[in-house]
C-alpha cells in the first residue's frame, strides 16, 4: 500500500531529517576529537 | 668440492634474500590495504547517512508509519491522521537506523554475488588471484597476498571502528534530539490547552447545548468537507495546531486559529444537537421567556430579535434560528401567522451574538411553551434555569382580570390573549431557580428579571384602561420602570405580583411594550388623550437583561 503522506506528516519527515543532519555533524565532530586525542596519545607513547 | 659449498652457501643466502623480500613485500603491501581499506570503510558513513536520510525524504507511506486513522476508528480514537511526533517519527527513526547500519554493513562485510561488492569480496578476490598461476610464483604472489588479506582485515576493522563510533555517536545524538523535540511537543500541547482553557475561565466562556441545554465541555467539531465527528479537537497526539481529517482536510485545534468557525454538536451521545457556530467566543446569557399560554412570548421574542438585527456584532448563532426568523418582518406584519409553540415541539433555543468587542454576547433565549409554567413538575424539568442569568417576563395585560373586565364591560375589541395569571407562573419558576441553584444576592435570587407589559398599543390606541406612560410621566429607565410598576400594581391591580418579584429577586425592570415597535418605536398618539408617547423598543427589555451588572438600575 503506497500513499501520499499528509503535509504535515511530510513536514514533521523534514524537520527529522534536519535532525540527522544536525546528529551527525555533532558526531563528525566528536569522532575527530577522539581521533586526535589518539593520535596525540600514540605520539606521547612514541 | 669447495664449490658445492660455495653453490650451497650462495643458493641459501639467495633463499633466504628471497624470503625476506617476499616478506617486507607482503608486509609493505599489509600496510598498504590495511590503510586503504580504513579509508575506505570509513568512507560509507556517508552511504549510510545518505541511506538513513532517504527513508524520511520520500513523501510517500510504505504502511509502516500507520498513520491513517483506521476504518471504522475505534471508540474513543477520532477519524484524524496521527501526528508525526507522536508515533511515526520513532517508526522512521528505527528505520533510519536499520537502514543506514545495513548499508555500511553491506558495503564492507556482504560475500552476496547479488550488487556491488563489499570490502570483503574484494579482499578475498585479490587473495584468491594467485592460485591461477600454479607454480612458484603462484606461493610467492599467495604469500604476498596473504599480507594483504591480513592487513586488509586490519584495516577493515579499524575502518569498522571509526564508522561504528561515527554512526554511534549519532545516532545517540539523534535518539536525544528527537526525544528532546517529541517532548516539547507534548508540553507545547498541554501549555496550549491550559492557555486556551485558562482564557475560557478567566473570561468566564462556557457552551451549553440550545436543544438539551447541557454544559457542553468539549464540543464534537464536524468536519466541513466529510463531515465527519471529532470528538477531541484539541492539541494532542492528532495534531499540535492543526489536525488531518481522513478526508484530508485541515482542521484546526485551537479557538484562535479558528475552531470555532467549525460546525460543532454536542458531546453529550444521547443529543447531539448543533451548537452555535462561534461557540466558546463569547460568554453566553440564557434568557427564559416566561409567562402562560397564549400571552405573546413568541410574538415578543421575534419583535425583540427584529430590533437587534439593525445592532452592530448581531448575527444569528445556528441555522436553526436564522431559518426561524427568516420571515420575521412579514410574520410581524400579521401577528395572526406567528404559530403557537406546541408543548410537544422540542424545545430549542434561538441562539444569536449582540455586542461588539468585550461586550460581545451569546444569547440563547428559550422561549418554552406556556404548558411547561402550569405545573411544578414540568417546571423542574427545565434545564436551562440552571443557567439562567436573566429572565424575560411576558405580562399580557389583558390576562390581569382587573384591566379584562374594564375593557369588556366596555365592549373593547381585544387581539387574542392569555387566561393564565402571570403570579402562579412567577412562583413556580423561583422554585425552579431556587432548586436549581443559580446564586443569590442580597437574600434574594441572583437573576435579573425584566417584565414586558405587552400588546400596548391596545392601550394606547383604545378603551377605557390607560397606557402605563400615561398615567405617570417618564422619560429616564428608571423612571419608566418606575411608571410600569405603578400601573401594574394601581390600574392592573397586580400589586402583590409586584411586590412578589421585589421580594424575591435581586433585580427587577419593567418595560411597556408593543410588538408593532420592532422596526421602530416613534411616538404613537394616544386614542384616548392625544398625547404622544413612546412605548418601550421591543428590545429595550432583553437589552436591560445583558447590560453589565456595574450599571445596576
Amino acid at each position: 500500500m503506497t500513499k501520499v503522506l499528509p503535509p504535515s506528516v511530510v513536514r514533521g519527515r523534514r524537520v527529522v531529517f534536519a535532525l540527522l543532519v544536525l546528529s551527525a555533524l555533532v558526531s563528525a565532530v566528536v569522532v575527530a576529537a577522539l581521533l586526535a586525542a589518539a593520535v596525540v596519545a600514540l605520539g606521547s607513547l612514541v | 668440492m669447495w664449490w658445492y659449498i660455495v653453490a650451497g652457501l650462495t643458493i641459501v643466502a639467495a633463499g633466504a634474500v628471497a624470503v625476506t623480500v617476499i616478506l617486507v613485500l607482503s608486509a609493505a603491501f599489509a600496510a598498504l590495504a590495511a590503510s586503504a581499506v580504513a579509508v575506505f570503510t570509513a568512507g560509507f558513513v556517508p552511504v549510510a547517512m545518505r541511506r538513513a536520510g532517504a527513508v524520511v525524504l520520500r513523501d510517500v507511506d510504505q504502511g509502516h508509519l500507520r498513520v491513517a486513522p483506521p476504518d471504522p476508528p475505534p471508540p474513543g480514537r477520532d477519524p484524524g491522521y496521527l501526528s508525526y511526533y507522536f508515533g511515526p517519527a520513532w517508526r522512521d527513526c528505527g528505520d533510519m537506523l536499520v537502514a543506514g547500519g545495513r548499508a555500511a554493513v553491506r558495503r564492507a562485510l556482504s560475500l552476496r554475488a547479488k550488487g556491488p561488492r563489499s570490502v570483503l569480496g574484494y579482499l578475498l578476490d585479490a587473495w584468491r588471484l594467485p592460485d591461477e598461476l600454479n607454480s612458484w610464483p603462484g606461493v610467492v604472489g599467495k604469500v604476498i597476498f596473504t599480507g594483504g588479506l591480513v592487513g586488509g582485515l586490519v584495516g577493515l576493522v579499524a575502518g569498522a571502528a571509526v564508522a561504528g563510533t561515527f554512526l554511534l555517536v549519532a545516532a545517540l545524538v539523534f535518539a536525544l534530539l528527537l526525544g528532546a523535540l517529541l517532548g516539547g511537543t507534548w508540553a507545547v500541547c498541554a501549555v496550549l490547552h491550559l492557555v486556551e482553557l485558562a482564557a475560557l475561565r478567566v473570561r468566564g466562556i462556557t457552551v451549553e447545548c440550545p436543544s438539551c441545554q447541557r454544559r457542553v465541555g468539549v464540543p464534537v467539531y464536524e468536519c466541513p468537507q466529510c463531515q465527519e465527528l471529532h470528538h477531541r479537537l484539541l492539541p494532542g497526539s492528532l495534531g499540535v495546531l492543526a489536525r488531518t481529517c481522513r478526508c484530508r482536510a485541515e482542521l484546526p485545534t485551537l479557538l484562535l486559529r479558528g475552531r470555532s468557525r467549525l460546525r460543532a454538536h454536542c458531546s453529550h451521545p444521547d443529543c447531539r444537537g448543533v451548537l452555535p457556530i462561534g461557540g466558546l467566543t463569547a460568554p453566553t446569557h440564557h434568557v427564559p421567556v416566561v409567562a402562560g399560554k397564549v400571552a405573546g412570548k413568541t410574538v415578543h421574542m421575534l419583535a425583540a430579535i427584529a430590533d437587534l438585527r439593525d445592532d452592530d456584532g448581531f448575527a444569528f448563532g445556528d441555522d436553526h434560528t436564522r431559518d426561524s426568523f427568516v420571515n420575521v418582518a412579514e410574520q410581524l406584519q400579521d401577528l395572526r401567522t406567528v404559530p403557537s409553540t406546541l408543548p410537544t415541539a422540542p424545545l430549542r433555543a434561538a441562539t444569536f451574538f449582540v455586542g461588539v468587542g468585550s461586550r460581545r454576547r451569546l444569547v440563547y433565549l428559550y422561549d418554552a411553551a406556556g404548558e411547561y409554567y402550569q405545573s411544578s413538575d414540568k417546571v423542574s424539568g427545565l434545564r436551562f434555569l440552571g443557567s439562567t442569568a436573566g429572565m424575560l417576563l411576558v405580562v399580557d395585560p389583558f390576562s390581569l382580570p382587573s384591566v379584562l373586565s374594564r375593557m369588556t364591560a366596555e365592549e373593547i375589541e381585544l387581539p387574542q390573549h392569555s387566561t393564565s395569571p402571570p403570579d402562579d407562573v412567577v412562583s413556580r419558576i423561583a422554585d425552579g431557580l431556587r432548586e436549581r441553584d443559580v446564586g443569590r444576592r442580597r437574600d434574594r435570587i441572583g437573576v435579573r428579571v425584566a417584565v414586558v407589559v405587552t400588546k400596548c398599543d391596545v392601550l394606547l390606541d383604545r378603551g377605557p384602561v390607560p397606557h402605563p406612560y400615561e398615567v405617570r410621566d417618564a422619560t429616564g429607565r428608571s423612571e419608566r420602570s418606575a411608571a410600569v410598576a405603578a400601573w401594574l400594581a394601581d390600574t392592573a391591580g397586580e400589586g402583590g405580583l409586584v411586590r412578589q418579584l421585589a421580594n424575591q429577586y435581586a433585580e427587577v425592570g419593567y418595560f411597556a411594550v408593543s410588538a408593532f415597535d420592532a422596526f421602530g418605536a416613534g411616538p404613537r398618539r394616544s386614542g384616548r388623550t392625544g398625547r404622544e408617547l413612546s412605548n418601550d423598543p421591543p428590545s429595550a427589555p432583553l437589552r436591560w437583561l445583558l447590560r453589565p451588572r456595574a450599571g445596576a438600575l
